[in-house]
């Protein structure tokens, strides 16, 4: 099976073909969108972190900046700095250039005459990228160059039984394809850590499996702190979510059926095909984040109690098992996912159905929340500021 | 009134009522596997939220999903809405 793709130069294929115009801190981050809002076809985000970091804080910051470059929806990028910060742009400009040869611009606020100047220059860069951009043809690609995130978030008890099996058989069709499907949020793999286990491929993957979960839930001791205060959070309980081990236990069914493959680092490069995990958060943005740094392009999310959440990067499908959330929100949301609790449908079904759209979607076919120009980002904390 | 609800697993303690259900209604429910069965509400459940479709002792632990999703906090009857006042 084939879909249409852009081919990059390091040999990886994108969906999209976006210019990234990317602030490396919070200094930079209203200039860099300005930028973005000016030059039609360049994407940007709001960066909250980028200094005043821990060294091993800013590592999560770094891997998701040049992840995001990496990412085979940008075509190239356009680094935006103020000229003092951890994550200066000549340190992340070396760690993008040791991923990818993309195209790739920078330049400091501080160096190139304040906000106007920044903005000319950046404006300048960003249409010269766009133009050379707008030159390439998408091409027929093999399913192999395929990653696709799974995320669930706003969850209700219609998640667990409809919503998140149906992504389930999706992530099973995009393996039998030969790509990739990623299952996230770690903390919501806790009360069900001993199921994924069971499924890893091997010893080692099984063990890595039930060392992220301890090594999570050991972090969250560490800061006095414990994950089942706030989560299930109160609309998930609203929702008929009572327990933590109950949302994880619908949670995980995003993954199908297949064997897990590996364990990835937050925001690291994947590189294996079949079912694999990453070690993300479960708050949604953070976790799209994560696997859109470590190279999907496309994420599909469900949502019990609906949410307009994006990506500024990679299409992000959004679904709901709730009929009521769709009624009222379904202009914010892709698919109606509710086969398993109306029974119009079944969940074999609404999966043929739900790999069609994200087909259509890889092929060109806007998300709601591209439309909506939704491109929240969120990205992990290990400590305060320094 | 007749209810739907949808037991996940043979071996799960709750079903998840599929409608808005008041008390004195009938959930009826039917597994995957095809198992059936039916319940009455002793009080008024929100949609997808549970129902206890045997009787659970305080300090049980309650099943969904064929797997434990915590433990009874107090003892509960058949036809309760079993939820964060009495499920930990």
């Amino acid at each position: 099976m084939k879909f249409l793709g852009y081919m990059r130069p390091d040999g990886k294929v994108g969906v999209r073909n976006h210019v990234l115009v990317m602030p490396t801190c919070y200094c930079a981050s209203v200039t860099a969108e300005r930028i973005a809002s000016c030059v039609d076809g360049a994407v940007s985000f709001h960066n909250q972190l980028g200094c005043s970091q821990a060294l091993d804080d800013v590592q999560y910051t770094i891997d998701v900046l040049v992840g995001f470059a990496a990412n085979p929806n940008v075509y190239g990028t356009v680094l935006i700095g103020n000229g003092c910060e951890v994550c200066g742009i000549a340190k992340i400009a070396a760690l993008i250039k040791e991923r990818t040869n993309k195209p790739l611009f920078m330049m400091n606020i501080q160096d190139t005459g304040g906000t106007p100047g920044t903005i000319q220059e950046g404006m300048r860069c960003a249409q010269t990228l766009v133009e050379e951009a707008s030159m390439l043809k998408p091409v027929a690609c093999d399913f192999s160059h395929l990653i696709m995130g799974t995320e669930c978030g706003g969850s209700d008890a219609t998640s667990g039984i409809s919503a998140n099996p149906i992504i389930g058989k999706v992530s099973d069709r995009v393996v039998a394809e030969g790509g990739t499907a990623i299952l996230s949020e770690t903390t919501e793999f806790m009360g069900a850590e001993h199921i994924l286990a069971s499924r890893a491929k091997d010893e080692e993957v099984a063990r890595k499996v039930l060392k992220i979960v301890s090594d999570y839930e050991q972090h969250l001791i560490n800061a006095n702190t414990n994950v089942r205060g706030a989560n299930p959070a109160p609309g998930n309980k609203e929702g008929g979510i009572t327990t933590l081990a109950e949302k994880s236990l619908g949670c995980i069914h995003k993954g199908g059926s297949t064997p897990i493959q590996d364990v990835y680092a937050y925001g690291h490069p994947v590189e294996k095909k079949g079912l694999v995990i990453m070690d993300t958060p479960g708050a949604d943005a953070a976790s799209v984040c994560g696997m859109v740094a470590g190279g999907a392009q496309v994420v599909i999310f469900s949502s019990g109690r609906g949410t307009p959440i994006g990506n500024p990067i990679s299409p992000v499908i959004k679904i709901t098992g709730n009929p009521t959330t769709f009624a009222k929100m379904g202009v914010n949301i892709d698919y109606e996912a509710s086969g398993g609790v109306t029974g119009n449908e079944t969940i074999a079904e609404q999966g043929e159905k739900l790999f069609d759209l994200m087909c259509d979607v890889v092929n060109g076919k806007k998300t709601k929340a591209e439309i909506f120009g939704n491109n929240e980002i969120g990205i992990p904390r290990l400590c305060n500021y320094v | 009134m007749e209810r739907r609800g949808l037991l996940i697993d043979d071996n799960d303690s709750v079903v998840v009522v599929l409608e808005a259900v008041a008390a004195a209604d009938v959930v009826a429910y039917v597994s995957s596997e095809g198992k059936q069965g039916s319940v009455v509400a002793s009080e008024a459940i929100p949609p997808f939220h549970k129902i206890a479709i045997r009787a659970i002792g305080m300090g049980e632990q309650v099943v969904k999903y064929g797997q434990i999703i915590g433990t009874a906090q107090a003892d509960i009857t058949i036809g309760c809405h079993v939820h964060e006042h009495n499920l930990d």
